[in-house]
């Protein structure tokens, strides 16, 4: 039996990968502002900070498709005025103010100041850009989201695979667990305390959970052969996963309590892929058992099983909305496997992704993005898009690939 | 791999198929007498009597120091026929050597996602197993991995890409 070398960790590692983003926007009629770093900024590593920052809130603002930033010349024009400065009074402090153009005296209607530490610009500049999207357009953002994510070293054969807790957009990644084989399908407790994870570190799979804080790790299956897709219940009681025990894979149920497994499917087609809806009531997941596989929703109390895409030969890796109105999937046409996002009521099917081998679409907590695994040439990116696709941001890192991705949930 | 197929293609001829599921002896063997009686209920290893013992030896090598791979159609987990052969073999191998476990490691292609494909690679593996397992090996004896579309042995986007990562890897 291999044993492959895992490290996991309490403190984690930040990365100072060479992240690049490539985004692509669509075009609508959007607020006017303007984002000007103060002059006066002596000394120069601040400047060049403070620079970066105003960097990403641009980028952030892409996103939103309702805010425009305008080249600086055309200041002029803005509805709203944003200036980023050093704070006069307390060191390493950027803060931010907000003018409204149409007010009397260009009146600062937000202010804030935010400590920046050495490598947490960026963190800095999706607060003031979420602090932005509410002041303006009285809305939530997603900046202030976390994903999970593997990454797979091109070239590295120890630790080649390191699971990552990163900001929506892949930066400020922070490794929680590595190893030399595979790691995947990383799924967040719903109070985003936890985590669930496959890992082959032991040569088989194996589910694992791991506390985010403390870095401890308990084993939750490991049955001979599949041990894989776990997803937590909403209500953070049961994990949902798949196993082969039966001579097939079949969905299961571990009461995290009491450790008592119930089997929630039986026969002899293949079962995997589960999540539960937010409201808990049911298990969507893909089967094979009409022939191709397809999505099924199952009832958990009745058992009711109702297919939800018959659209197509391969439609698999659902991911349910919060509203439960929609999904998003991956279905494949020819030789192409790409993100489709399907209205359960109407049926309308809207095809999202960008590439030609997509993976893991996930709805993301707030319903307005899905994150999901693709390819640029042999390397795999992670993408971040709105529902409809209109606006997508590639996540890609030089001599990696990046996959099963996941979100965080949101604090309460 | 291909070499190595037909190299062990060559070391399995004459091994006979599988393990004998009932305790008939070979017919060229030694009439049983009533005191050998229980050691001929355990007697279902004749498959390398003839063979000369350095064959044996090879093919344990073959399986020890590489991995043999089976190539699958696509969302496929038919055993295809031009394996069979090789697959009586290690059948026979692995009833001769009942301590022996085998390891089959299930893949995929890229085409599909990643959870659905580590349930395909089990599928794919499971047919080997079911294989083996129909022609007489102990299912204690095989350990089954599906690893799905991860560690493929070719990263393009091709089908030829595509049709040697549609696999099931054996090994000692």
């Amino acid at each position: 039996m291999r044993h492959a070398w895992i490290m996991f960790f309490f403190w984690p590692v930040l990365i100072w990968a060479n992240l690049s983003l490539e985004l692509t926007q669509g075009t609508t009629a959007a607020i006017p502002i303007s984002i000007e770093v103060a002059s006066g900024i002596e000394e120069a590593g601040l400047k060049k900070r403070t620079e970066d920052i105003r960097t990403v809130i641009v980028r952030d603002m892409a996103y939103t498709n309702k805010i425009r930033v305008i080249d600086a010349q055309l200041n002029d024009e803005a509805d709203f005025a944003v200036v980023i400065e050093a704070s006069s009074e307390v060191k390493n402090t950027i803060c931010m103010k907000v003018l409204d153009n149409y007010q009397k005296n260009k009146q600062v209607i937000h202010s804030k100041c935010l400590p920046v530490s050495w490598g947490e610009e960026r963190g800095v500049a999706h607060h003031f850009a979420d602090a932005l999207v509410k002041e303006i357009l009285g809305e939530q953002s997603i900046f202030l989201h976390k994903i999970a994510h593997v990454r797979e070293s091109h070239q590295d054969i120890k630790g080649k695979y390191t699971l990552r807790v990163s900001d929506f957009d892949g930066g400020r990644a922070k490794i929680i667990a590595k190893s030399d084989e595979p790691i995947m399908s990383p799924s967040f407790s719903p109070d985003g305390k936890q985590i669930a994870y496959v890992s082959f570190e032991d040569g088989k799979s194996s589910i694992y959970v791991q506390s985010l804080s403390k870095g401890s790790r308990t084993l939750l299956a490991d049955y001979p052969g599949i041990n894989g897709a776990p997803a937590w219940s909403p209500s953070g009681k049961e994990i949902a996963l798949v196993l082969s025990i039966s001579g097939v894979a079949k969905l299961y149920e571990i009461d995290l309590q009491s450790k008592n497994i119930k089997k929630l499917t039986s026969g002899w087609y293949m079962d995997t892929e589960p999540s539960y809806s937010r409201d808990g009531q049911d298990i969507i997941f893909t089967s094979n058992r009409g022939g191709s596989p397809q999505i099924y929703k199952m009832h958990r109390q009745t058992e009711e099983v109702t297919q939800l895409t018959n659209d197509g030969v391969y439609n698999v890796s659902a991911s349910i909305a919060e509203d439960n109105q929609w999904i998003a999937f991956l279905t494949r046409l020819s030789a192409k496997l790409q993100v489709a996002t399907l209205d359960l009521q109407s049926k309308e099917l809207s095809w999202v992704g960008s590439g030609q081998y997509d993976d893991t679409p996930k709805v993301s907590p707030r319903s307005d993005f899905i994150l999901d695994a693709t390819n640029k040439g042999k390397q795999g990116v992670l993408e971040v898009m709105t529902k409809d696709g209109s606006i997508r941001q590639k996540i890609i890192e030089p001599g990696a690939s990046l996959k099963h991705p996941a979100w965080m949930p949101l604090a309460e | 791999m291909k070499q190595l197929n037909t190299l062990l293609a060559i070391l399995i001829l004459g091994l006979s198929s599988g393990c004998s599921k009932n305790s008939q002896m070979p017919n060229d063997s030694l009439p049983v007498t009533r005191g050998s009686q229980k050691k001929k209920s355990r007697a279902t290893t004749y498959a390398l009597r003839d063979e000369p013992a350095v064959n044996a030896a090879k093919f344990y090598n073959a399986f020890t120091r590489n991995r043999q791979t089976y190539l699958f159609t696509i969302n496929g987990d038919q055993l295809e026929a031009v394996y069979l052969q090789e697959l009586d073999a290690l059948a026979g191998y692995l009833c001769k050597h009942p301590g022996q476990k085998v390891h089959l490691d299930g893949f995929t292609c890229e085409l599909g996602s990643s959870e659905y494909n580590i349930a395909l690679g089990y599928r794919r593996a499971q047919s080997l197993a079911k294989y083996l397992q129909d022609h007489g090996v102990n299912r204690e004896q095989i350990i089954i991995v599906s690893y799905g579309k991860e560690k493929p042995v070719d990263r393009d986007h091709s089908e030829v890409a595509w049709s040697k990562n549609r696999r099931v890897e054996a090994y000692f």
